[in-house]
């Protein structure tokens, strides 16, 4: 009961969270905001992608245990279904450790950007841009 | 007026958010009764399975999927990477990249600096070496190893993380040779295979019995006894990407930190 209770307090957070980044990246006009929420918004959605594959039996990381650089003992059909129903699901980490390292390139990029935005209007809000343009 | 309009549009958005989640949830997306989907069992049965034409020969699933079953679209995330920071590299210019004064840091940060700087390096290379045993990977570790040389940067400028061999043109020149390695390791099977006349399929990593004979050997029988345990591509792609990741971000880390001034 509790552990339902904390799993889905936690789903409608990062809900919640994504909504309120998505708002800041429309409304607010300060470009550093717009960024900052941006990240807020990728940590959110790779929190969510994570939740994907969680569930009550899942007690292990998608790892066999037992491996070292010495060997490992590869395990027989009948072990390898006990692991795969307490394990969680490795295809939403899979996809997440891909798209934080995008994320930060991408990040890497608007800050360059942003740097070169603020150097040519003297201010980073974009009202004040549309209306030095006029 | 304007802000109640705002406050409006902040409730509809988280409003939106938990609409979105609880169709998640109705759709049992996010579910905790319901098990794994079979596209993650097929995984999870295949891969530490030596006896699977998918093995990987690892008992780490996440990173065989990243490095053998999805090499190719992984490769291609590096890529993005890369192009990120030329592209940075290319709009910073290099007149920018001059050093303003810069602020001495008080003796507290300098010593846990000097302290933590080798212990993160350490723990770095450990997760990257270790990505086809347990979690983690080149990914992982490279991200971990781009915090040292920033904390060197905030606390001691620019000069001094150079004076530590992290340059900037040694710094691409590594990424780059990482990236050229990372294809030449994905292409090695394909063009033994192409060679003599077997099929081979790009970043195979183990031999796949009924398609494919040839492939990489996933130990190796040391003189002095005992195996060493490598898993195919998985480490060697580990360590390039560990390469790859590290010097990458601490390029990144450099040029912004540059063009934005450096510590005034």
């Amino acid at each position: 009961m509790i552990e339902t209770l904390l799993f889905y307090t936690i789903v409608i957070t990062v809900g919640a969270t994504a909504g309120v980044s998505l708002y800041g990246i429309v409304v607010k006009p300060h470009v550093v905001k717009k960024l900052v929420l941006l990240t807020v918004l990728s940590d959110a959605v790779n929190i969510l992608v994570v939740l994907f594959g969680y569930y009550s039996k899942a007690v292990s990381p998608p790892v066999y245990p037992g491996g070292s650089l010495e060997g490992f003992v590869f395990p027989s059909s009948g072990e390898l279904w006990d692991f795969s129903s307490v394990s969680v699901d490795p295809m939403p980490q899979v996809l997440i450790v891909t798209a934080i390292v995008i994320g930060l390139a991408e990040l890497t990029f608007l800050s360059l950007i942003t740097f070169k935005l603020g150097s040519l209007h003297k201010t980073l809000m974009f009202n004040r841009m549309e209306a030095e343009e006029e | 007026m304007k802000k109640q309009l705002e406050d409006i549009g902040l409730v509809l958005s988280i409003l939106l958010g938990v609409l979105l989640t609880y169709y998640l949830v109705r759709a049992n997306i996010v579910s905790l009764t319901y098990g794994n989907i079979p596209l993650a069992n097929l995984y999870l049965l295949s891969v530490p399975d030596p006896s699977s034409p998918f093995t990987s020969r690892s008992p780490e699933v996440v990173t065989s999927v990243v490095w053998d079953q999805r090499g190719y679209d992984t490769y291609f995330e590096t890529s993005v990477l890369f192009l990120a920071i030329i592209g940075v590299l290319y709009a910073a210019g290099s007149s920018s990249l001059v050093e303003k004064g810069s602020l001495i840091a008080t003796v507290i940060p300098r010593v846990i600096t000097k302290l933590l700087f080798p212990v993160i390096i350490a723990v770095a290379i450990s997760v990257a070496l270790h990505g086809h045993l347990t979690p983690g990977g080149g990914f992982q570790g490279g991200s971990i190893f781009a915090v040292a040389p920033y904390m060197y940067l905030l606390i001691y400028g620019r000069s001094r993380l150079e004076g530590k061999g992290f340059r900037s043109n040694l710094l691409l020149f590594m990424r780059s040779l990482a990236v050229v390695l990372i294809s030449l390791v994905g292409s090695i099977v394909l063009a033994i295979g192409f060679l003599t006349g077997v099929e081979a399929f790009l970043f195979q990593n183990q031999p796949k019995p009924p398609f494919s004979p040839i492939g990489f050997p996933a130990y190796i029988q040391l003189p002095w006894g005992g195996i060493f345990l490598f898993s195919g591509t998985l480490m060697i792609l580990n360590v390039l990407e560990f390469t790859a990741v590290s010097t990458g971000f601490t390029l990144a880390l450099i040029v912004i930190d540059s063009i934005a001034g450096g510590r005034e």
